[in-house]
């Protein structure tokens, strides 16, 4: 591949299950980074709204979203296309990727390094992969793509660590050390993006119920949403609500509002999103018919 | 050997005679949106327009098989399913955050789509009956019935969800659903009989060894491709099973299933695939549609071509990218697949 620029780019890759913890991981790397990083964004959604990317932190980011496309083959040209470009028109330092977590993250990496080289100016890091310790031990070994997710020997992060059991985690810490050298626990900052502890009050003695369940506002539905009010409603909620999160507009002003099951949090988008608004309330299996008819009361 | 048509050369390798050459029946829904200047978006909703983009881009290469397609989103939405449409130069994409059914039960109260008037079924089928019309003579024409009893139910239920509950719920409900499907599926795969469609497939790649293992495909999704399969072909249409991803660990099973075609990837060993299916089936398959389709060089294109031909000794065999091929995939690289079968496939009877 010829490059215009011979500035040099990284390019790293967060794999991970659905629902691991990979959006929580990179807001709380790009939380972290200083201004003017040269940085650019690659989120690989599949199959859904792509409401995960736009809860990325992104004021001072370019992003990219590759979405649809089949998942071993047209999806991959995507990506080889888009961080072309992205290195042509933008040449950042480091381009972290959110893989899908139906992808194969090692099968990404040796796709990007068969592409681009170091002669190139590019250098694709290995991989690292976020690990839910609870899903792990449901999953690992009963899952194929689950298994695929440690192809490759990556880099470990354990996600969601304050809301485990200490046991749990070393469990799953040392079961995996005995396939991973560089395991690194990741204790993200209490509140923002987590299930929250409630959830260990209300459920099995692992921490969560087996089927978490959906609600997503339509578009005209999210368009209502006024933030008093549904910070009122997850309020009034909380024992029946295990997360919210949403993109919306009042008064002009676009915000990211979130709630984990205890605490409501809000923050203004310093730029104009420019895209529609979106909500989505996490509840479990027994309380999602009544959240979702309290909802449309509600609107 | 007299020329063949297209038509005449993929009947001959599905009658398991010999053709006057290796038809070609690349994957090019997107690729022929493309060459006829359209975009996806502005397509999707409209059998006209679909059918109109395979003819355009069939006569400009002259590649013997069309597959009639346009996203894997639309046999979900005709059960429901809410479909987002928001990017006009991609494929459709079910909305998987707000799935339709919340519970793996609610399928025994569920109505099956009326391909004939759900969602945009009848535009695939319109596709087809137009595209039969205009160039059916002689043409091969494979109208999909988009996905199968797997890949639907996790469009249905959002594949997150159904990942977990393969392992946590009861697998006689699972299977009910998955049943559910494959009516749904049968339907459609009728109506494509119907409208005139040379033979049907369907995709049911979430079954593949890249998400579950083959125990689980075994456990699962075998059994519902196979009474499909038995379904659709005693309704008088030849049947090809689509799994995109490596399959080599399955190849014996996809046999099983006693598909007519088996439409492989570009991780799929040929010549061992070969060797196993051994004539039961068609190959259809199987050039990365990325390298060397997209990034290749027609060289590249040509030597992958004649290797597949080599491994499979050109028999029972439809050249074909592994999955749909990108659009952006170079002119000359699509030329390059079809002059390869010219080249390296001819048969001297």
């Amino acid at each position: 591949m010829q490059q215009k620029s011979m500035a040099h780019s990284t390019i790293k890759i967060i794999g991970g299950f659905l629902g691991s913890g990979k959006t929580t991981y990179l807001n709380r790397i790009l939380s972290q980074a200083v201004p003017d990083a040269g940085i650019a964004l690659v989120i690989n959604e599949f199959g859904s709204v792509a409401l995960d990317g736009d809860l990325i932190i992104h004021e001072q980011y370019s992003m990219m979203e590759i979405t649809g496309g089949c998942l071993c083959c047209s999806l991959k040209a995507d990506l080889i296309t888009g961080i072309s470009d992205i290195i042509k028109n933008e040449a950042p330092r480091i381009i972290y990727i959110e893989a899908t977590g139906l992808a194969v993250p090692d099968e990404m990496r040796k796709t990007l390094e068969k592409h681009f080289s170091e002669e190139d100016g590019v250098t694709v890091d290995p991989v690292t992969v976020t690990v839910d310790c609870l899903q792990y031990k449901k999953m690992k070994g009963k899952l194929r793509i689950y298994d695929s997710q440690f192809e490759g020997s990556p880099g470990i992060k354990l996600t969601k660590t304050d809301i485990y059991p200490e046991d749990l985690i070393e469990e799953v810490n040392n079961h995996i050390r005995s396939s991973h050298k560089d395991i690194k626990i990741v204790r993200p900052a209490a509140g923002r993006f987590l299930f929250n502890s409630t959830l260990n009050n209300q459920n099995n003695e692992t921490g969560h119920k087996d089927n978490i369940q959906t609600i997503t506002l339509d578009r005209e539905q999210a368009q209502k949403v006024k933030k008093d009010r549904i910070q009122a409603f997850c309020r009034d909620h909380s024992d029946k609500i295990i997360r919210m999160k949403g993109l919306i507009k009042n008064s002009e002003i676009w915000e990211d509002v979130q709630f984990d099951g205890e605490n409501f949090f809000s923050s203004e988008l310093k730029k104009d999103y420019g895209g529609e608004c979106k909500m989505v309330l996490f509840t479990s299996d027994e309380n999602r018919d009544e959240i979702a008819q309290k909802l449309q009361r509600y609107f | 050997m007299k020329e063949m048509t297209g038509l005449e050369r993929c009947q001959a390798v599905l009658n398991k005679e010999t053709p006057d050459r290796v038809p070609v029946v690349p994957q090019t829904f997107m690729f022929a949106a493309e060459t006829a200047g359209f975009r996806i978006g502005d397509m999707n909703k409209d059998g006209r327009l679909m059918a109109e983009s395979h003819r355009i881009s069939q006569d400009k290469y002259g590649y013997d098989g069309c597959v009639i397609d346009i996203d894997d989103a639309s046999l979900a939405e005709a059960c429901g399913a809410t479909v987002i449409f928001d990017n006009p130069d991609e494929p459709a994409l079910v909305d998987e955050h707000n799935p339709l059914v919340t519970d793996l039960r609610q399928f025994s109260d569920m109505e099956f789509p009326d391909p004939l008037k759900d969602g945009r079924l009848p535009a695939w089928l319109e596709a087809t009956e137009r595209l039969i019309a205009d160039i059916g003579d002689r043409v091969f024409v494979m109208g999909r019935s988009d996905q199968g009893p797997f890949d639907l139910l996790c469009l249905l239920r959002g594949t997150q969800n159904l990942m977990m509950e393969l392992i946590t719920e009861e697998p006689e409900v699972i299977w009910k659903a998955l049943d559910w499907c494959r009516e749904a599926n049968l339907r459609f795969a009728k109506a494509q009989k119907d409208a005139g469609a040379h033979a049907t497939s369907i995709g049911d790649s979430y079954a593949g060894p890249n998400l579950i293992s083959p125990e689980m495909f075994r456990e699962f999704a075998l059994e519902h491709e196979i009474t499909l399969c038995k379904q659709v072909q005693d309704y008088g249409i030849p049947w090809s099973l689509h799994i995109c991803g490596n399959t080599n660990e399955i190849i014996e099973d996809m046999v099983s299933t006693g598909a007519s075609i088996l439409e492989v990837d570009w991780q799929v060993d040929m010549k061992k695939a070969s060797e196993i299916v051994d004539g039961r089936a068609v190959l259809m398959g199987n050039i990365d549609p990325s390298d060397p389709l997209v990034y290749g060089t027609p060289e590249a294109v040509d030597l992958k071509a004649k290797a597949i031909i080599e491994a499979t000794g050109g028999k029972h065999l439809f050249l074909s990218s592994g999955c749909a091929m990108g659009r952006r995939t170079p002119e000359d690289n699509m030329r390059a697949m079809i002059n390869a079968a010219k080249k390296y496939g001819t048969f001297d009877n």
